[in-house]
């Protein structure tokens, strides 16, 4: 009963989280077309150069990236390769034990490589942080743009481990909302 | 260690993460580089670099624009009435569903630059009709498995763009190429399903005048106009001197906005999801495939660090001599990559790497990548790894080993198109020449 | 200039003092670097590149060996700078301005009309304060500058018309790249800089979605452009330099004596580089479809475009260091 209540608790966290990941999504993708439209009217229609626009929409970019592929991770919507379940429906006496089995592997294993990019690009942005880069246009420090990647990577492995700990509490895949 | 050695190392991490242990395939392709800087002694720093440059790249945003793009058109009715347009223009004849899905899926090409948007948006309307009309499952989804990579040969297209940043050549005339090969195809898969379904259909009994023809095609013109009008702005933009190609995925996307907006208000019924709902689903899509492309840039870059293109070109001066045996020797591997990979991690992968022997045989980079494009695109339906398949299966129901059975004459008929691009540049360099 | 770089790498807190008296190198232990460069194809960059490899391997006494990692496969210059400055790359040749698009504070060495001739860049640049403050400012960075390349005076490649006075300027869109001396000197001519990606440069010009771009001659022709431009206005508005450097921790890697002998191979592949670029310009203006348009000295145009550079100095004041500007308008003022 206890863990039950413990599930929910922490499935609403994520939710609160993903939330607040689907809000960012879509006002960097709106944000992104945005900028580049503003681009060609300024210099179709007003006749004026805006370097900075091209550089927004890149930013933007990366941290959509990052973030969107750790909200992939909530709803699974990650492109891999399902050999393994086709063989096991196969060959298997209880295909569903094998499968549940290396979807757990699988996250581990993520989970595990998320860990080891996050510690490194840690890392790499305390050395570049030595020197510090500024963006050629819009002049800001790149360590902002640059730790989209660690913010997405964390949220990445707390996602990935999620996915983990509910595989524990329940059967019930059902349960995993869109 | 030798860089074949590493890249043995590297494929045995990449194939057995992601084939054994469903390791998502971009991370699957980034611990095969991380492994691959273990073993040679590289600082681990070379990843965290091109993790951000690499997607610091603006022709790299066409990715979510068309995807976006794509999006908007499938979800407001766009599609629908492309496909009602070109079913009142060849409906009537035998296997007709087959060649309206073939058809619709190269048409819809103009729209997005997706495979994956072509078959769940094509495939998700046709599948159900066919197999009302008595199609099997997987000749369904086999079907539509292969029209949809017609989406990638016909401008724009996402790969296009990608093998543009890699050779540092035109996009525009990157796409053009692909299109004398995409119109063969579509005559081979007319003939494939006319052969395989067309015949053992009866002839439609129904009597129609031609006065009644021509309405009904004008009815369905009318509605599709704005299907119509999307590639009219986007070459007219590009062409016109007004745009980017990059630029012109933002184009289309506004442009989607705004018949959104008009759908909204006036035909509310032909939406099929909220503004929200599909922008959100557009920038989780993107990220996927981005998360992918930025993997593999990572590893792209490690593996010319380790210097395997020049191992490569360094072999292919000494064993081939003419540039007709090289491009065998090419196709056989885009046809090995894209068996095993994603077409955009393989064009990041393998251009570097083959790109320079080309050149310095003399072949064209625009011919080139009509071949790499084309023998990539042939990979979304050759086993193992066909993502459209996959995705097939998902809307059919279908059992995977079926489709496959299935595909297998598209993909035959598809590498005989693969041959024909390779040993006849005209076939892919004629179109960008008209325009140039 | 053969003695340049040894003057410039005594600035150098890398131990590069003692390197320039040289010495026996053949008995130290052996070291390897790897070196790129962020063009692709065969061309100036490649073979100095190959020229570096070789005569490291002569004057050390074959105890340093470099391999080359195919030109531009490793993206573009502010990544390379980047790897150079954390050590993932040993030895770079990059641009001045790329290696700026990373680090910054070099701006002031390429203000539009500071430099106008070869004499010039020989005087400050190769030998003079120029290289040695930019060896100064990048070694702050932790990049270790060994010699000079260059890659030559930025010209005004166009389609539509010739650029021989100020009005021909007004309203043409140019591909500027994103360096704000480049960007500002075209907008103060009343032209309209477009920030246009280098793969995207050739379709944008063929589909006129720009009418000029903005480069050196061989970097136009490098570019894939020059078969569509007709007119090319030498403006040489701006000269930009560039340099081969290498990572700190390669350069602590090499005993006294082979950093000399590395100083040594680079100064003169570096001298080697610019002999061969320029030549190499001077062959691709020779067969040419396009026009060249000299700005002479004593024209009008020329005092027009000197006047509006001179005046963008002033708003880079508060943006350098007083004593370099002072410095700049001393030496290159009007
Ligand atoms: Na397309
Ligand atoms: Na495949």
């Amino acid at each position: 009963m206890q863990k039950k209540s413990a599930e929910k608790t922490f499935r609403k966290i994520e939710h609160g989280i993903v939330a607040v990941e689907n809000i960012f999504l879509v006002v960097s993708l709106v944000a992104m077309v945005g900028s580049i439209a503003i681009q060609v009217v300024c210099r179709y229609l007003l006749m004026i150069s805006s370097p900075w626009c091209e550089e927004l929409a890149r930013y933007l970019f990366v941290a959509l990236t990052f973030i969107g592929a750790a909200r992939a991770f909530a709803t699974k919507e990650h492109i891999g390769i399902d050999l393994v379940d086709t063989i096991a429906e196969k060959k298997c006496k209880n295909p569903q034990k094998v499968i549940a089995l290396f979807n757990k592997l699988a996250i581990l294993i993520t989970f595990l490589f998320i860990v080891l990019f996050s510690y490194l690009y840690f890392d790499y942005l305390q050395s570049i942080a030595v020197h510090p880069q500024v963006s050629a246009s819009m002049h800001i420090n790149m360590l902002i743009p640059m730790s989209s990647i660690l913010i997405g990577s964390i949220l990445m492995a707390y996602h990935d481990i999620c996915r983990l700990f509910y595989s524990y509490q329940t059967n019930d895949e059902a349960t995993e909302s869109a | 260690m030798s860089p074949l050695a590493l890249l043995g190392i590297f494929l045995l991490f990449f194939l057995g993460l992601a084939m054994c242990f469903k390791v998502p395939v971009g991370y699957s392709i980034g611990m095969a580089t991380l492994a691959v800087l273990f073993f040679d002694g590289l600082s681990s720093k070379i990843l965290c670099t091109v993790a951000f440059s690499g997607l610091d790249s603006f022709p790299l945003l066409a990715v979510p624009l068309f995807i976006f793009a794509g999006a908007i058109m499938q979800y407001s009715g766009i599609a629908a009435a492309l496909i009602e347009l070109i079913d009142s223009l060849v409906g009537r004849l035998r296997g007709s569903l087959g060649a309206v899905t073939i058809l619709t899926s190269a048409a819809f090409g103009v729209l997005t630059g997706s495979c994956l948007a072509t078959i769940s948006c094509v495939g998700g309307i046709m599948v159900p009709e066919m197999k009302k009309k008595g199609y099997s499952a997987s000749y369904c989804a086999a079907l539509a498995a292969a029209a949809s990579f017609l989406g990638i040969l016909i401008p724009p297209s996402v790969p296009g763009i990608m093998y543009g940043l890699c050779a540092s050549v035109s996009i525009s005339q990157v796409w053009m190429s692909t299109v004398g090969p995409a119109l063969i195809c579509i005559v081979a898969f007319m003939g494939i399903n006319y052969f395989v379904q067309g015949r053992r259909e009866e002839k439609s009994t129904v009597r129609i005048t031609f006065p009644l023809y021509i309405k009904n095609v004008g009815t369905a013109f009318l509605s599709s106009i704005p299907a119509l009008i999307m590639p009219v702005i986007i070459f007219g933009g590009i062409y016109g001197g007004i745009f980017t190609a990059t630029e012109a995925g933002a184009v289309a996307v506004v442009y989607g906005m705004i018949f959104f907006l008009y759908k909204k208000i006036f035909h509310k019924n032909d939406l099929t999801s909220k503004f929200l709902g599909l922008t959100l689903n557009a920038a989780i899509s993107t990220a996927a495939i981005c998360i992918l492309i930025d993997f593999s840039n990572c590893s792209g870059r490690v593996i010319s660090m380790i210097g395997i293109a020049e191992a490569i070109k360094v072999f292919v001066t000494a064993h081939i001599a003419s540039g007709a045996v090289f491009l065998i020797f090419a196709n056989v591997i885009f046809l090995i990559a894209g068996m095993l990979i994603d077409i955009n991690a393989a064009i990041l992968l393998i251009v570097p790497l083959l790109l320079p022997t080309a050149t310095a045989m003399g072949i064209n980079p625009i011919h080139f990548g009509a071949i790499i494009l084309v023998n990539l695109s042939v990979g979304f339906i050759t086993p193992p790894f066909c993502s459209s398949v996959f995705m097939a299966q998902k809307i059919s129901g279908a059992r995977y080993v079926d489709i496959v059975k299935d595909v297998m004459p598209f993909v035959i008929a598809s590498l005989v198109v693969v041959l024909l691009t390779t040993y006849i540049p005209a076939i892919s360099t004629f179109i960008p020449n008209l325009l140039a | 200039g053969g003695s340049g770089a040894s003057t410039q790498t005594a600035s150098n807190p890398g131990g590069a003092a003692s390197s320039a008296s040289g010495g026996d190198a053949s008995k130290d232990p052996a070291v390897t670097f790897k070196v790129n460069n962020t063009h692709s194809g065969e061309g100036v960059q490649d073979t100095t590149m190959d020229l570096l490899i070789k005569l490291c391997d002569q004057y050390s006494g074959g105890t340093i060996k470099g391999t080359k990692i195919a030109g531009g496969s490793l993206g573009g210059e502010r990544e390379m700078t980047e790897m150079v400055q954390l050590g993932t790359l040993d030895v770079g040749l990059i641009a001045d301005m790329g290696i700026d698009s990373s680090i910054g504070g070099l701006g002031w060495a390429w203000l539009p009309f500071m430099i106008t001739s070869y004499d010039q860049v020989d005087k400050y640049y190769i030998n003079g304060w120029i290289g040695q403050e930019l060896t100064k400012e990048m070694a702050a960075k932790g990049i270790v500058r060994v010699a000079a390349t260059e890659n030559e005076f930025r010209e005004c490649g166009t389609v539509s018309r010739p650029i021989q006075s100020m009005d021909d300027f007004k309203g043409l869109k140019i591909r500027v790249p994103e360096v704000d001396a480049c960007q500002d000197f075209y907008k103060a001519c009343g032209a309209i800089p477009a920030a246009i990606s280098t793969s995207e440069t050739l379709a944008a010009l063929e589909q006129k979605t720009v009418d000029g771009v903005d480069n050196s001659v061989y970097n136009l022709k490098s570019m894939g452009v020059l078969d569509d431009i007709k007119y090319v206005t030498m403006l040489n508005y701006m000269y930009s330099g560039a340099s081969i450097v290498c990572s700190q921790s390669f350069w602590d890697k090499m005993t006294p004596a082979q950093q000399a002998a590395f100083t040594k191979a680079a100064t003169e592949a570096g001298a080697s580089f610019r002999k061969s670029m320029r030549a190499d310009t001077q062959t691709i203006i020779k067969n040419g479809k396009f026009k060249t348009y000299e700005v002479k000295e004593d024209s009008q145009f020329y005092k027009d475009l000197k006047k509006v550079a001179v005046n963008l100095w002033s708003t880079y004041n508060n943006k350098f260091d007083s004593s370099i500007m002072e410095k700049i308008n001393k030496d290159f003022g009007v």
